[in-house]
């Protein structure tokens, strides 16, 4: 499998590893009423789709970047690949 | 004062130098390191500072910038490896001075193993450790990528007779068992 790497081109997926689910880069507000409510499903649930499913991976025999891999899990197509850091400051975040 | 003598990342008193075959592998024992990372917000200071300190534009990703006296690698995003040739000494610490609160800098001088490896045809030997294309590789280019499953840099001075390979300073025998295996079996 090759990971097409937004600054570095086709790399070869044993360079990277995968943390697993995108959805951790939306940490949930700590201070908020129902904190406990939110950090309980932003720890422990989880979709597992059958198709388009974002994932964080990291370059960790690279350039230790962090990216967002979207990948058909049905295919193993791989359909967009971002920089983390660029998807977090698209989200409002610095 | 106690009376040491330096030893290289091989443990020898002189470095490494050998030729198999048509390779010629040479410890690079006196290269001075440090690892220059841009602090948050500050690339207008930043990019300043390497131009006048350094003598050279940021290199892009995947690049090696730089004159004979410094060499600038791109390691990640805004991270990037300095190395200054023979005879230098405190880089780090001209480094810290110079680029003030815009960077931050940490020797990496003992970090490293540096292996010069020249000859007619070097990316025949790379290619039985590295996934890295080293046959397109031009001068000026430098990869970070896995070489017999260590994390190295892969700088290529020429393209297809002249590279260095910087990698971790722990493993450097390990190292060194995977270049001279790989030149031994061309």
């Amino acid at each position: 499998m090759i990971i097409e790497h937004p600054l570095l081109g086709p790399r070869d997926s044993q360079e990277f590893t995968c943390l697993g689910d995108a959805s951790l880069l939306q940490r949930p507000d700590a201070s908020a009423d129902d904190a406990a409510e939110t950090f309980f499903d932003y720890q422990y649930l989880r979709d597992n789709p059958a198709g388009t499913h974002r994932e964080l991976w990291y370059h960790e025999m690279g350039d230790r970047s962090w990216l967002v891999v979207t990948r058909d899990t049905a295919t193993h197509e791989i359909l967009a690949v971002e920089l983390a850091s660029d998807v977090v400051t698209a989200g409002g975040r610095s | 004062m106690a009376s040491l003598t330096a030893i290289t990342a091989l443990g020898g008193i002189t470095a490494y130098d050998e030729t198999i075959g048509g390779i010629r592998i040479a410890e690079i024992a006196d290269t001075c390191l440090a690892s220059l990372a841009m602090r948050r917000g500050r690339m207008a200071d930043f990019e300043k500072a390497v131009g006048k300190v350094l003598g050279t534009d940021l290199p892009a990703p995947g690049q090696r910038a730089g004159t004979d006296a410094h060499g600038v690698i791109w390691m990640g995003p805004d991270q990037f490896l300095v190395e200054a040739e023979t005879g230098a000494t405190d880089l780090a610490g001209r480094l810290a001075a110079s680029f003030g609160a815009a960077a931050s800098i940490t020797d990496q001088s003992d970090a490293w193993v540096r292996f010069d490896i020249t000859g007619k045809d070097v990316p025949a030997m790379l290619e039985r450790l590295s996934a890295a294309d080293t046959r397109l590789m031009q001068g000026g280019a430098a990869v970070r990528t896995p070489v017999h499953h260590m994390l190295c840099v892969l700088v290529c001075r020429d393209a297809y007779i002249g590279f260095t390979i910087y990698g971790p300073r722990a493993s450097a025998q390990s190292l060194h068992h995977a270049l001279t295996t790989a030149a031994a079996s061309l």
